[in-house]
């Protein structure tokens, strides 16, 4: 149900941390995690006793770093509610859109949510959906294995769909490649460092025609943190805050084993939809208001049809709509920070941490200029959550 | 070669497709309340929620939906294997479900989403189990 805003208490992201963001790191995932929760307490002036909410995914974490683990080495002494929600990505935004009602409520003071994974030092994430049943017996044996192939199926029928040419749809998706390699130049914890235009991205060989490797997210070692607290609990009155003005979750009726090869609509997301419509409505805020959004881009597909859900084009006008280019600078500047695909994969929970750093106008080079408003969507699934964040 | 990628004791559900496979008979879950064919099989309908279906033989015969060539080995056991088609086949019997499939005797540069396909039956390229794969269905064509 749409919640209000203009209720007495605000929840405000009033902490935010990362740790060094790497292909591979010297340190554990443990000690990445932690020196995200500390620089995030740091961030918002609290000590860790203040945490009296603790929210991460239920999926990923409860089995490399569960909430137990976490609290106990990070001392938050004062924990009296913990949750874990939804799949990885989705999850953590789901935890911030639950976090943030929970302030509202005034049920809690000073919530914790965390997210990090040591992928690219342990292993790739290709064997995560070797849970799921229907696709060890019913596509594996067939070679279908790899997220990237569910992407690459999904490009080459929205191509098919919409009447784009294989050379067009290719220079869509490259051009979203480039844009976000030049985002993360501007970004000092990126993984990428180097340069990336259309041609070299053109002369890539395919990895799962038509995705070429620069249409693949990185793999990655990272941690993030976050802290929402109610207004009166944000230490900074000297710096702006950032409020979580709108949230919506959605979740269709088909199976996380499922969705990827029989979602019904194949080239859309109808999760994202619903959550898009339901954020901006209890936000109360239009796409046309938005100075930037952060979409879960694990391929480049999935930005593309995040945008499409957002409404900032109409389905099967993504491809145009990204050939004209979503860098910073650009009308509605997509992924600032270089995404999953030039700044860290950490399954979107960097997106949260980079909208704040924007709205608090302390995102450097790659700022975008009197940045008010923006929108965080996580994640291409069967479920979706999008965030509307706004500068008060 | 992966075959205990399957188990049959914790499997009951998926099992019928493979035994019906080993006999080139291609099946799909059907409904009994109200016809629907779908993809994966799940406990109830989901079209009508009943509860009361069965695995009914299907015409094996569909057109491609959509298809990727992979070229990058995601798995270390596919690195002799690449590159190779894979394609997710919509049966004529069944509209809405994709078959995720493979597709033989046909170049990639040749193969268009919408073409006619025909089951045959063999291991395909991660398997030791017969499985349908699709060819070319040249009277459809
Ligand atoms: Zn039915």
């Amino acid at each position: 149900m749409a919640q209000t805003v203009n209720t007495s208490k605000q929840a405000v992201i009033s902490g935010t941390g990362e740790s060094r963001f790497s292909r591979r790191s010297d340190a554990p995932l443990a000690r990445l995690q932690l020196d995200a929760i500390n620089a995030a307490l740091t961030d918002a002036g609290l000590e860790p006793g203040d945490i009296d909410g603790v929210f991460t995914d239920g999926s990923v974490m409860p089995v490399s770093f569960p909430i137990d683990v976490a609290q106990t080495n990070a001392g938050l002494h004062g924990v009296r509610r913990v949750g874990q929600f939804a799949t990885g990505g989705t999850g953590t935004a789901l935890a911030v859109m639950e976090a943030a009602k929970a302030i509202r409520q005034g049920d809690l003071h000073a919530a914790l949510i965390y997210f990090g994974v040591d992928w690219g030092s342990s292993q790739p994430p290709y064997s995560f959906h070797d849970r799921y049943r229907a696709k060890v017996l019913y596509e594996q044996p067939y070679g279908y294995y790899g997220q990237a192939l569910y992407f690459a199926t999904i490009a080459r029928r929205y191509a098919h769909e919409y009447g784009y040419t294989m050379d067009q749809l290719a220079r869509g998706l490259g051009q979203i490649a480039v844009d976000h390699r030049a985002n993360a130049l501007l970004n000092s914890n990126a993984q990428q460092s180097r340069s990336l235009d259309l041609d070299t991205y053109l002369a890539e060989g395919m990895l799962a025609d038509p995705l070429r490797r620069y249409d693949c997210c990185l793999q990655s070692d990272g941690a993030v943190a976050l802290i929402l607290t109610s207004e009166e609990f944000n230490s900074h009155k000297d710096r702006p805050a950032v409020v979580v003005t709108g949230a919506g979750y959605a979740a269709d009726s088909i199976t996380d084993e499922s969705f990827f090869s029989q979602n019904p609509l194949f080239t859309s997301l109808p999760s994202a939809h619903r959550s898009a419509a339901l954020a901006l409505s209890n936000a109360g805020v239009t796409v046309e208001q938005l100075d930037f959004v952060q979409a879960y881009d694990c391929f480049t597909p999935s930005p593309l049809m995040q945008l499409e859900a957002l409404g900032v084009c109409a389905p099967g006008a993504g491809i145009e709509y990204v050939t004209a280019g979503t860098a910073i600078g650009s009308d509605l500047p997509l992924n600032t920070h270089g995404g999953s695909l030039a700044q860290c994969y950490l399954l979107g929970i960097n997106h949260i941490s980079e909208a704040v750093r924007q709205l608090r106008g302390e995102a450097g080079a790659g700022q975008v200029k009197n940045a008010s408003k923006g929108a965080v969507m996580m994640a291409p699934g069967r479920d979706h959550v999008t965030l509307i964040l706004e500068r008060s | 070669m992966p075959t205990k990628r399957l188990d049959k004791s914790s499997d009951a559900m998926f099992q019928p497709y493979y035994d019906a496979a080993a006999e080139q008979r291609f099946v799909l879950p059907q409904c009994g309340s109200c016809g629907h064919r779908f993809w994966y099989p799940q406990t109830s309908c989901p079209s009508c929620l009943s509860l009361e279906w069965t695995w009914r033989d299907t015409k094996p015969q569909g057109r491609i939906f959509s298809w990727t060539e992979v070229h990058h080995p995601f798995n270390e056991e596919l690195t002799e294997t690449v590159p190779f088609l894979v394609v997710i086949v919509e049966p004529d019997e069944a509209p809405g479900v994709h078959l995720v499939s493979s597709v033989r005797g046909i170049e990639p540069g040749e193969l268009r989403v919408g073409l006619p396909v025909v089951a045959t039956f063999a291991a395909p390229v991660w398997s030791d189990h017969m499985l349908p794969v699709f060819e070319i269905d040249p009277a459809r064509v």
